[in-house]
């Protein structure tokens, strides 16, 4: 796993976004040409729905839980930096980069949940 | 070196102008200095403006009363496909990257772009690309299918002439200028930002900067590809958006939306850098919310890719997957949000003071937000499926372009005019402009959203009276022409200023970025010591920095070894690790791009062969211009520096052309990936697709050609590997060999594809292959020569232990090429049985 | 600044006061285009209040006077606003808006109703559209007639380029894509005529491409359809213009019971159409004769050079006959 202090980490969580969006996207697209669920009218609760709801919710946790996790590995460093007094060290940077990404990662996992709730109402494929 | 005495520093200035300044005459075509070619593309913008603008002219003229007849609708449908081409691709993005590639080094502390010669060959693109465009309009054959040129309209059937052609093969010349600062402006921001400037140092527009450069090179492939395919159609039959022969119109507009979208936020966010850039300044205070911001510009480059269907609402897409667009099109007003409200804290905090660039700031709030409301409206799907394709989106479309990006640009025009000219304008002049273009404007467009509610929909040519359209369309027609004069008087304010303004002052507006510690206008190498920046605000900092620079008290003093220098940092701590050399004046890009126009016109004109010869001899131009890298007499034959400074970067291992190796590959991936996605969605969605009985593509002969390209990449990995440990025994003949084994695979490539019965006119299937076999020729014989080229640099001596830089490059081409190679064997051998069992 | 005001107040009541129109969304006539005008004026009335409110703060920041705000105060100041303008505000909309946008777009694809809906078959033309009928055998040509208060099944064909069906005043529009067949619900809750426009973009005839839409009571529906499916009878008056609409024009034009051409529009009824520059006006001996002499130039080359055949007394005949062919 990278470190939470890793410049990539400010672009993974909208990266995982990108992708989850992709899934969802292409496999409805492609499950409603080929094999759409039997009732059309039997309301928001069949496999494709469930499926893709499931999905949404493993996406959306697994961001937030990087967002936690780059959350304590943040505060540690901080608390640490204070301890040992060093100022030199580039703590800004490494500070600055961790603070974005825990927030990119709240923001992707809201942003995967915006986009999946739709499923919680809609029929898969009219 | 530090100069005080007045005579020794004229001297020391002038050393710098002999090694970095700009020829006058004819030879001013060799230029590559970031500056020049900055100014070139905004004032060749400027003119496309102009042209757009007018275009834009005749549309409100003939649309002011019902049933006009000024035009025909065949002319009235050339006249608005070209304002929206040219005031997209040949204004908005050229100017924005014009204003970047201009803005960025200044801002970072660099004395030029990483890529110069590619800044010229960008420019030159674009200029020659914009001329044959603009030339169909002159020739009245210019396309007409509207600026998103949707299949089969645009197809040869139902357009038979060349317009279609103009505007795919123009396009695409004009997107490799566009790509191309893309890739230069990337790599520039990460490895040549100036001593200890980190990222949370770096000015907020160089952010926007970073993340619109970055969106150019994921965002610009996929319509460079749909054109391809798209030419192809047209010239040679390949039917891919052909419904009766496996192909589908839809997968156009999913390729050219997948650009366009992305494409509104490529011309928002530099805007969005402007305002931020500005509001600060004239707020006397640090932008509020730096982070905030920062999060917000990264989430908007992103989630603006996931929003091209709310352009293909209407095409009957299942509902619930219009409504993750819809969803994801609400989002990105979240980020948006952000920074509007971080400019109003921090003006809220600060004491603005109403300057003509804040004045422009102030009606882009307006404005832009207005357009980014009725936006939100829009990504309401069943709203959306009521104003869609009407007058209502037209009027949307100008409040964000307009507003997101031509009254910010306005705004930054007026803010850097001392930079570019060393004086000031005339505020009550400027005053005038600004309003009559903000009324005009409004007057135009508020009224526009009202008609297409009445139910007028876009691109007609006329319309009857009596349905209540006439009052509106009039409104907005008188609307348009004071906008127009509005126009008018701004460019003679700015016309004016260059002659009569004012002087400017040292850094006149009391910024804090490092671009004005530069004199004004600049010198052709911006810095004559370059300052360690690990500041957001150096000049709020230490005000006298334009004198400590000038005065040689810092770093890179040196030029007597006559080499154009600038740092190479580190991408995340701005840590200096290199001296970056970089090439000075030279006619290739010139001719590069002279050539690659000769690609097109022969293209245009059906001569095949002609072409064919033009793209060989632009190849050869363009590998010509790779020769003087490295050790090469004419780039760093010596690789001496001061005691205590870093190694040239040619002398290292991982130097920004391995970034921009990287970076390039990035976008040639995005295409690829277009086409991979072209081969699902017709595999998937297309109506009359067919796997044939029997694959055309011979499975074992292709997978025979993957060998000896495999072994090639492994063992050029090995030969890289042996270099970084400075092991270069044998090195040349490695380079043979592992050329000559490429050139195997190639031959093989050739057989296979020529004894395939593959029927690429007939189907789509054929053709989707086709495509993926013809690229990966390409790559694998690019391959193949560029290591030969390496072979004979080594011999003679320009790559080597020493300068071991080249190898690293061309390493990561392989790597690629034999990726895709085994991508495109899964997806066309392995895959469509394994699809048939499920 | 100061001039959007009465600038956005001024469109304001411009809207109020001409909405109406024969293709006006906002003045519905159906269930469909009834939601989404009430989804408009809603989100119209939030948004105009958001902007200018924005609008309103920035003058007012512009404005203030007194000191500029210290560094602790500018934090929370900056927070504040981010917060709450930036993340509150928005998301808040957004989830007001898909709460209202979801389920109204689900309710507009299924228009729900306890009749079944008739399948009406809509072909575009470049550039004009055909509608035919399946269950009553029936084919028109740029008049799309319907029953009041019945669920309409829009099956949208086309074998050219892109089309879009659009009725403003009865819903959304819908594209008419090469290869696929696109339904779209519509209902029409009063009776009357109203103007419907192919949306898309599709070459020099685009901003021709009109049709009139007629509805009718159910009643009256029914005897329409019982008329179009009888064989119109020729008046003995007439007989010279029909031999010359046989050699001249019967090749493309069909009119029921006289002639089965293929490729142009039916003419049967073309005396109670618009003509296709101006709704709400019926062809006329005089028109049609007009018509004749200069056609408009979008049509193809062989209707041009078919009506150039024609000597000026042949016009005559044909344009009278063709003005008594009514519904």
């Amino acid at each position: 796993m990278l470190s939470p202090f890793h410049p990539l980490q400010m672009a993974l969580g909208l990266i995982v976004w990108a992708l989850y969006f992709v899934v969802i996207y292409s496999g409805l697209s492609v499950v409603c040409t080929h094999s759409p669920p039997p009732a059309a009218n039997a309301g928001a609760l069949n496999t494709v729905n469930l499926a893709l709801l499931a999905l949404t919710f493993a996406v959306a946790l697994s961001l937030f839980y990087q967002a936690w996790r780059g959350n304590k590995a943040l505060r540690k460093e901080v608390a640490s930096h204070a301890q040992s007094g060093a100022s030199e060290a580039p703590l800004p940077t490494r500070q600055f980069i961790a603070r974005i990404a825990v927030a990119t990662y709240l923001v992707a996992g809201t942003a995967t949940l915006l986009t999946g709730l739709p499923a919680l109402v809609l029929i898969p494929c009219v | 070196m530090s100069t005080e005495d007045p005579q020794a520093a004229q001297d020391f200035h002038h050393q710098f102008d002999k090694v970095w300044g700009n020829p006058r005459g004819l030879l001013a075509l060799t230029i590559v200095n970031h500056t020049t070619i900055g100014l070139r593309f905004l004032i060749t913008g400027g003119v496309f403006f102009l042209i757009g603008g007018l275009l834009a002219m005749l549309i409100r003229t003939q649309l002011a009363l019902p049933g006009h007849d000024l035009l025909t609708p065949e002319i009235y449908n050339q006249v608005f496909t070209m304002h929206g081409t040219i005031m997209m691709f040949l204004f908005a993005v050229p100017v924005m990257e014009g204003l970047a590639i201009y803005l960025i080094p200044k801002m970072i502390g660099a004395r030029d772009l990483v890529f110069p010669r590619l800044s010229a060959f960008g420019y030159w693109c674009y200029l020659f690309g914009g001329i044959i465009l603009t030339f169909s309009l002159v020739l009245e054959i210019a396309p007409a299918s509207g600026w998103f040129m949707y299949a089969p309209l645009s197809s040869s059937v139902f357009s038979p002439g060349r317009g279609s052609d103009f505007w795919l093969l123009g396009i695409t010349f004009v997107e490799i200028s566009a790509v191309s600062a893309g890739v230069e402006l990337v790599v520039s921001i990460m490895r040549t930002r100036t001593q200890r400037m980190a990222l949370q140092h770096m000015p907020l527009f160089v952010w926007y900067i970073l993340a619109m450069a970055l969106m150019i090179v994921f965002g610009f492939p996929p319509l460079i590809l749909g054109s391809i395919l798209l030419e192809l159609e047209r010239a040679a039959g390949l039917p891919f958006f052909t419904v009766a022969s496996g192909g589908d119109p839809i997968l156009w507009q999913h390729l050219f939306w997948l650009f366009g979208h992305p494409e509104v936020y490529i011309l928002f966010l530099p805007a969005a850098g402007i305002i931020s850039t500005i509001i600060p300044i004239f707020c006397k205070r640090p932008i509020a919310g730096y982070r905030w911001i920062v999060l917000a510009i990264i989430t908007t480059g992103f989630i603006s890719f996931g929003l091209w269907v709310h352009h293909m609402f209407t095409v009957g897409i299942p509902h619930l997957a219009q409504a993750f667009f819809s969803a994801a099109s609400m989002m990105v007003a979240i980020p948006t949000a952000i920074q509007v409200f971080a400019w109003l804290a921090t003006i809220w905090n600060g004491r603005p003071v109403y300057e003509p660039p804040m004045l422009w700031a102030l009606g882009f709030l307006f404005i832009f937000v207005a357009g980014g409301l009725t936006g939100v409206m829009l990504a309401l799907v069943p709203f959306d499926w009521q104003v869609h394709d009407t007058h209502f989106v037209v009027a949307h479309f100008h409040f964000v372009l307009v507003g997101g990006m031509l009254f910010p640009l306005m705004a930054g025009i007026y803010y850097w005019l001392p930079h570019f000219s060393g004086r000031m304008v005339n505020r009550s002049r400027a005053r005038w402009g600004f309003w009559l273009v903000f009324i005009g404007f409004n007057l135009t467009f508020i009224v526009m959203h009202v008609t297409g509610l009445l139910g007028m929909p876009r691109r007609v040519y006329t319309y009857e009276a009596g349905l209540g359209w006439d009052i509106p369309n009039l409104i907005s027609s008188v609307g348009s022409f004071i906008m127009a004069a509005g126009v008018a008087t701004c460019l003679l304010d700015i016309f004016l200023h260059f002659r009569f303004g004012e002087r400017a002052k040292r850094n006149p507006w009391g910024a804090d970025t490092l671009e004005w510690s530069t004199s004004l206008p600049p010198s052709a190498y911006n810095f004559a010591t370059l300052p360690e920046c690990a500041t957001r605000h150096p000049l709020w900092d230490t005000p006298d920095l334009q004198t400590t620079i000038e005065q040689g008290h810092h770093d890179l003093a040196t030029i007597d070894h006559g080499r154009r220098e600038t740092w190479g940092s580190d991408p995340v701590t701005g840590k200096v690790r290199e001296i970056v050399h970089l090439p000075g004046n030279s006619w290739l890009p010139f001719y590069g791009a002279l050539a690659t126009a000769g690609v097109c016109i022969s293209l245009l004109c059906k001569f095949y062969w002609v072409a064919l010869a033009m793209a060989l001899v632009s190849l050869a131009l363009l590998l010509r211009w790779s020769w003087e890298n490295g050790a090469h007499p004419r780039a760093a034959p010596n690789a001496e520096v001061v005691e205590g400074d870093p190694p040239l970067h040619s002398r290292t291992h991982d130097g920004p052309g391995l970034w921009g190796m990287m970076v390039t590959l990035l976008a040639n991936s995005s295409l690829f990936l277009s086409l991979l996605f072209g081969w699902f969605y017709l595999w998937t969605v297309a109506p009359a697709w067919q796997f044939p009985e029997h694959n055309p593509i011979n499975w074992l002969a292709l997978m025979l050609t993957g060998v000896p390209l495999t072994i090639a990449v492994i063992w050029f990995v090995g030969v890289v590997r042996r270099l970084r440990r400075e092991l270069t025994d044998h090195l040349q003949q490695h380079l043979w060999g592992i050329s000559a084994l490429g050139l195997v695979h190639l031959i093989g490539l050739v057989a296979t594809l020529s004894a395939s019965p593959l029927t690429p006119q007939a189907s789509a299937h054929d053709a989707v292959i086709s495509v993926m076999l013809w690229y990966q020729l390409l790559h694998s014989g690019l391959a193949v020569i560029l290591t030969a080229l390496q072979a004979l640099r080594v011999r003679k001596g320009y790559v080597g232990k020493m300068a071991p830089y080249e190898p690293v490059v061309v390493e990561r081409w392989w790597v690629y090429t034999a990726g895709v190679f085994w991508i495109i064997y899964a997806v066309v051998i392995v895959l469509p049985p394994l699809w048939e069992l499920a | 600044m100061r001039w959007c005001t009465p600038l956005v107040w001024l469109s304001t009541l411009g809207l109020i006061g001409g909405c109406s129109g024969p293709q006006s969304a906002l003045e519905p006539a159906g269930p469909a285009a009834d939601i989404i005008a009430w989804l408009w004026w809603g989100m119209f009335a939030f948004f105009t209040l958001v902007l200018l409110v924005m609008t309103g703060l920035w003058l007012y920041a512009m404005q203030r006077r007194g000191e500029p705000a210290k560094a602790e105060d500018a934090e929370r100041i900056t927070s504040r606003w981010i917060i709450g303008g930036g993340l509150i505000l928005p998301l808040i909309s957004i989830a007001i808006l898909l709460a209202a946008g979801i389920p109204a777009g689900q309710y507009l694809i299924t228009l729900p109703s306890d009749k079944t809906p008739l399948r009406i078959d809509a072909h575009a033309h470049r550039w004009w559209w055909e509608f035919s009928y399946p269950d009553a055998g029936i084919t028109t040509a740029s008049q799309l007639t319907i029953p009041v208060n019945t669920p309409i099944a829009i099956h949208g064909h086309t074998d050219n380029v892109i089309h879009a069906f659009w009725v403003p005043r009865l819903g959304g529009k819908i594209d008419l894509i090469p290869g696929r067949v696109n339904t779209l619900r519509l209902q029409a809750s009063q009776t009357g005529l109203m103007r419907g426009q192919c949306a898309e973009f599709c070459g020099t005839g685009h901003a021709h491409m009109v049709f009139q839409v007629q509805v009718l009571s159910e009643s009256d529906f029914a005897a329409w359809q019982q008329r179009q499916q009888q064989a119109i009878r020729v008046a003995a008056e007439h007989e010279p213009a029909v031999q010359t609409f046989h050699t001249h024009c019967a090749q493309c034009h069909s009119v029921r019971g006289v002639s089965n051409g293929s490729g142009g529009p039916d003419l049967s009824g073309i005396a109670s159409r618009p003509l296709m520059l101006l709704p709400h006006q019926r062809h006329t001996s005089t028109s049609i004769e007009q018509w004749l002499q200069t056609p408009h130039p979008r049509f193809d080359s062989e209707t041009r050079a078919a009506t150039s055949a024609l000597t000026p007394s042949a016009r005559e005949r044909i344009a009278a006959w063709l003005e008594t062919l009514t519904e």
